[in-house]
């Protein structure tokens, strides 16, 4: 600490050290902080349509693969999560089920990101499903899913933690019905 | 070169107020932080302490030079003064006794 350099280099060095102490102490708090969320997800109806694999991936061999479109319901106060740590939220909905030869299947039917703890209260009707449903057998027979709101939480600094709702159950899918365009 | 050094005790209290006052504004911004939900307010309140810390620290402020060290007399320097003194014996033998 005797010249100049040694105390601008030293009071550096301590504050990097301390600064790791903080932002480990943040960290730590987050996870202790409780928090009281709440989310449902429900179909409202379930259609299984015939169609090419994919718009992207020209399946020119075969037409009769079996996606379905669902029209979702989400309910959720996930507003208790936004504490000091939290940066963002990642919401979505997935969709499990088995098969005979896969026992388990999860398809995220529809995400969102929320920034904002004045967001963080979702209520939506009719919500198509974002993302393709369509399982690997490209076919969907004797199939139960359940339905189930996950979320994510996106710290500033320290563990990404994961919850997710109570899974809402047992939509059977019916039998194709129409021709995906 | 810029050094601007300081005395020992001066050193001893410089890392003293470096750490306490760190350390201080860091516990008090993670309290402040976590009572307000303001993780924003928390770094700012740290950053108040690494500005304060070196502005109290890094110049060598007169507090941080209150006791500087005593030196012996240079024997060279008090030597040359007592030659001058006794110009009139003019011998360089006898030099070494007088230091002594």
């Amino acid at each position: 600490m005797n010249s100049l350099q040694n105390r601008a280099n030293s009071v550096m060095a301590f504050s990097l050290s301390a600064i790791f102490c903080l932002l480990g102490a943040i960290a730590l708090s987050a996870l202790l902080i409780p928090s009281h969320p709440s989310g449902s997800v429900a179909l409202d109806s379930i259609k299984v349509v015939t169609g090419r694999y994919d718009k992207n991936w020209v399946d020119y061999k075969t037409r009769d693969n079996q996606f379905a479109n669902t029209v979702m319901k989400i309910d959720a106060d996930l507003s208790s999560l936004f504490h000091w740590n939290t940066k963002q939220l990642f919401v979505y909905a997935v969709a499990e089920y088995s098969t005979k030869s896969h026992p388990k299947n999860q398809i995220v039917l529809w995400d969102s990101i929320i920034k904002r703890k004045s967001d963080a209260v979702i209520k939506k009707q009719n919500i198509n499903n974002k993302y393709s449903l369509i399982d690997v057998n490209r076919k969907w027979t004797d199939v139960e899913a359940n339905v189930t709101l996950h979320w994510n939480i996106v710290p500033y600094v320290g563990f990404m933690t994961y919850g997710h709702s109570q899974s809402s159950g047992g939509y059977a899918f019916p039998l194709p019905s129409g021709i995906q365009k | 070169m810029l050094e601007y050094h300081i005395d020992f005790q001066g050193q001893s209290r410089a890392e003293v107020i470096t750490q306490g006052l760190i350390t201080t504004f860091g516990v008090v911004g993670f309290l402040v932080g976590l009572v307000l939900q303001d993780i924003r307010l928390s770094l700012f309140i740290f950053a108040a302490g690494i500005v304060l810390a070196g502005l109290l620290v890094i110049p060598a402020w007169p507090y941080l030079n209150k006791n500087p060290v005593k030196w012996l007399p240079s024997r060279a320097k008090a030597a040359l003064e007592q030659e001058k003194s006794t110009v009139s014996s003019s011998s360089t033998g006898s030099e070494k006794e007088k230091v002594a």
